[in-house]
């Protein structure tokens, strides 16, 4: 069971906190905007639609590996884009997708 | 007025919301919390059912109550997270496992820039506290807000999911083995859902946006199955082709300085 032997587990803990935190905060740090270049900034504006699509795809399919049924991903996404089309609420696509995802890992 | 112009707390929270474009800016809005609180409860919830796997499996590897916790307290990344319990289950060393912890976060140096630009910060210690909780969900929500955020807002859609991050971990350890599999799988594909809910707004715009988004999901998928990089890498350059592409296709008053005014 126990793999990890001599590893000091919180020493990675207070590394991989350190690590996390420098690249979080640096972007912060930059306290003027309007210095960035045009570019930066629509770079900027543009990147959240491209980083949701890399979120989903693969991701998605393959957390439902395990379950033998990663096409399950396609009726909660599916449902999701649907409900968000008439919901503004983001509560009812979320709810609505994982009825649906564990409607489809139900079936025999 | 007058009152505004005294350097004290509450005079630069005024300050704040007089400043502001859109309603219910400022620093002490407790409205702006709510409204936040009101955004993040989908990531809350996902939150909570994708920590519970993880307290689950960091037991089976296990990791103590309080190690398991404390990546959650401290950490606070998703994947990250579960990829790290992969390597001290196949016996990585310490320093490689940071590095491959830094590797597979580096995307967030762009979406903490996306937030930071976003966010109206109206005292210098929000920077640094509100760069903490920066994910890759609660950037999604922040972003998806037209026009500027006020601090509270951003500390809702921050201490809100890691609240449920941490109480998932904790419950999962503790008593994740009770529940059936399936259910536990759909609930962590609720993260997709919304997602992908908050995506859809965007695909509306326009066939550019569809290929932005469309392109950084093909990329992604072909890197990730097909290629030897770690999921760190692949999302970082996936996410790069489909804004650089964006950037040709889209028009080029979108994320101009006249475009946020307007929006």
């Amino acid at each position: 069971m126990n793999n990890h032997g001599e590893l000091n587990i919180m020493a990675v803990v207070i590394a991989a906190t350190v690590v996390n935190y420098i690249i979080r905060v640096t972007p912060f740090l930059m306290t003027s905007w309007e210095k960035v270049p045009l570019s930066v900034r629509r770079f900027l504006t543009i990147m959240p639609t491209a980083a949701l699509g890399a979120l989903i795809f693969p991701g998605a399919f393959t957390s439902l590996t395990d379950t033998g049924r990663p096409w399950a991903a396609l009726g909660g996404l599916g449902i999701a884009a649907l409900a968000a089309h008439y919901s503004k609420n983001l509560i009812i696509p979320v709810a609505a997708a994982v009825l649906v995802t564990w409607g489809i890992l139900q079936i025999p | 007025m007058r009152q505004n112009k005294k350097p004290s707390k509450k005079t630069t929270a005024a300050a704040g919301s007089i400043r502001g474009k859109s309603p219910g800016r400022g620093e002490g809005n407790p409205r702006d919390f709510t409204r936040g609180l009101k955004d993040a409860m989908p990531i809350i919830f996902g939150y909570f059912s994708a920590s519970i796997a993880f307290g689950l499996l960091a037991r089976n590897s296990s990791l103590s109550l309080w190690e398991t916790q404390s990546f959650s307290l401290f950490t606070f990344t998703g994947a990250a997270q579960f990829m790290a319990l992969n390597l001290i289950n196949s016996g990585v060393s310490g320093p490689q496992i940071v590095l491959a912890y830094g590797l597979l976060n580096l995307r967030y140096t762009l979406m903490s820039a996306a937030v930071a630009k976003k966010v109206d910060f109206t005292r210098f210690f929000q920077r640094p506290l509100l760069a903490f909780g920066v994910t890759d969900e609660n950037f999604a929500v922040t972003t998806a807000n037209k026009g500027q955020v006020s601090p509270a807002y951003q500390g809702a859609v921050e201490i809100g999911p890691w609240i449920g991050w941490n109480l998932g971990t904790s419950s999962g350890w503790l008593f994740g083995s009770i529940l059936p599999a399936s259910l536990s799988a759909a609930m962590v594909g609720s993260l997709y859902a919304l997602f992908m809910a908050l995506l859809l707004p965007d695909l509306k715009k326009g066939m550019p946006w569809i290929l932005t988004a469309a392109s950084a999901a093909g990329v992604n998928t072909l890197l990730e199955l097909f290629s030897p990089l770690g999921s760190g890498w692949s999302f970082v350059i996936a996410m790069m082709s489909g804004t650089i592409l964006g950037m040709f296709l889209i028009p080029a008053t979108v994320g101009t300085a006249s475009d946020e005014v307007e929006a």
